[in-house]
């Protein structure tokens, strides 16, 4: 086929698709725009966007609801560090070092959140590029998965370090398992542990959650009472811990960290009753600004003996 | 007076070359007194387009409802009509788009017509050519089809297409060059497999 015969038959078919004038009706209808079409300027803004602006809202709120329940639920998620006693010169680990405060929802990361939310809610409904729609979908679902995964993610564990007690003691006859600790008394102990950061990405350690194996009337059990650390150089002896500050760990790096303890009034030297165990540490770490606990489980549980009559 | 003087935003009457006496467009009759001028023009650049007339309407009335809401964006008046053929042409563009899934492929609206007309050999070659060119034009893109409709319908130069539509010359040519390609091809497999 010509190219001019191509264009002929192009043009033929084009004079073919042509109706004509636009009929009566169009004509009123477009005549009537001005009238019916919704209104222009900020108030025609606010008339379209409210609706979207109000569907996100209520999603914002459900979310948020959820979130706090979670997040208050959840022991050391967005809670607020103590400031401890100032390093000096002569550090030394006291109680209260590195224990989280107070448990609160993270209202920085929720309005963030919620912001964000409404933002690519809107976009989703109203882009008229769907590549730009999916996109805002796909954000949303990240937020939420992210959202969904705060409070929950064990990326600290045991590994990379010495595992150890002091003061220490042998263990006694009949029992199979555990570390045990010579204390008599509501004594003071320390365990050594070393953490590693297994995620793919950095993160701080902020210290531990609050209320770590605290029971009514707790006094009477072992009970953590404060975290601190071991420098690089200085290997294997919990009591040169130095105050807990806070401390970044890039992946797969380790440390050790000493976890001040107290026995308990009912804490003994001898065999009288049975054991009192901690089998794991809440260390509260941040990472991409996100609070998380993670759960250290000790390779053998921490044991002390008990008169059982306190 | 050509036009209508008012408090904000102006349009020169489409009907002259500027400078003519401006027209309000933030004044209702005024807006309804320029569409008027536009509106077949529109209305059947939309049907060509979209090949479906009550769609036409469809697409024609919500470029309307776009113009008026963004009238204020137009400073120059002079440039109505193609201000305003611009909106049409992105309106249908997303209806093309919006549709592609559901592709509808219609008869020839003068099939009857030109039955009358033509002796039967010139008919059947006539309609076997036009349905090719038909079925190539259903797959053109959207974007491919508007510059084709544009300068074998309304018979405008490739720089007055890239005006109307916004994008540069040298993309306005190789669109064309790209839909005619197309059409040859689906005109050729056509011929090969009767």
């Amino acid at each position: 086929m010509t190219d001019d015969r191509l264009e002929r038959d192009i043009r033929q078919f084009l004079v073919g698709r042509d109706p004509g004038p636009a009929p009566v009706s169009l004509h009123a209808a477009v005549s009537a725009v001005p009238n019916t079409a919704p209104v222009s300027g900020i108030r025609g803004f606010l008339g379209r966007a409210l609706p979207p602006l109000a569907a996100a809202a209520v999603l914002v709120v459900l979310v948020t609801v959820l979130a706090s329940l979670r997040l208050v639920s959840f022991d050391g998620a967005g809670a607020t560090p103590v400031i401890g006693p100032t390093p000096s010169s002569l550090p030394s680990l006291v109680e209260g070092d590195g224990v989280m405060a107070t448990v609160s929802p993270s209202l920085l990361h929720l309005v963030l959140a919620g912001t964000a939310l409404i933002g690519l809610g809107v976009v989703a409904a109203r882009a008229k590029r769907r590549v730009l729609g999916y996109g805002a979908i796909t954000a949303i679902l990240g937020i939420v998965w992210i959202g969904s995964m705060i409070g929950t993610s064990d990326a600290v564990e045991q590994g990379g370090g010495s595992f150890g007690v002091e003061p220490f003691m042998e263990r006694p006859a009949g029992f199979e398992r555990g570390v045990f600790v010579r204390a008599e008394g509501d004594a003071e102990f320390r365990i050594l542990v070393g953490v590693t950061n297994l995620s793919r990405l950095p993160l701080d350690l902020v210290g531990v959650a609050p209320g770590a194996a605290q029971i009514p009337d707790a006094e009477r059990l072992p009970r953590i009472v404060g975290v601190g650390y071991l420098p690089d150089d200085d290997c294997c002896l919990p009591t040169r811990a130095q105050p807990f500050a806070r401390l970044h760990l890039d992946p797969g790096e380790s440390i050790q960290i000493v976890i001040l303890g107290r026995a308990g009034r009912c804490a003994s030297a001898t065999v009288e009753s049975g054991a009192s165990q901690i089998e794991s540490v809440p260390l509260v770490y941040e990472q991409l600004t996100l609070i998380h606990t993670a759960a250290v489980r000790l390779e053998e549980p921490v044991s002390i003996l008990n008169n059982g009559i306190c | 007076m050509l036009g209508v003087e008012g408090d904000r935003g102006t349009i020169w009457s489409p009907a002259r070359p500027a400078p003519i006496e401006p027209i309000v467009m933030s004044r209702r009759d005024a807006f309804a007194a320029v569409m008027e001028r536009q509106l077949d023009a529109a209305y059947r650049l939309a049907a060509v387009i979209l090949g479906d007339a009550g769609e036409a309407e469809d697409a024609v009335h919500d470029a309307a409802v776009a113009a008026w809401r963004s009238r204020e964006l137009l400073r120059e008046g002079a440039r109505f009509e193609a201000w305003f053929t611009r909106i049409v042409v992105n309106v249908c563009r997303d209806r093309l788009r919006a549709r592609s899934r559901h592709r509808v492929v219609q008869l020839p609206a003068d099939f009857a017509e030109t039955a009358r007309n033509h002796e039967r050999s010139d008919l059947l070659a006539a309609l076997a050519s036009r349905d090719s060119i038909g079925r190539g034009f259903a797959v053109l893109e959207p974007d491919e089809r508007i510059v084709l409709v544009l300068r074998f319908w309304r018979d405008l130069t490739v720089d007055a297409i890239a005006e109307q539509t916004g994008i540069p010359s040298g993309t306005v040519k190789s669109r064309l060059n790209h839909a005619l390609g197309r059409l040859r091809t689906a005109l050729a497999i056509d011929e090969v497999t009767p």
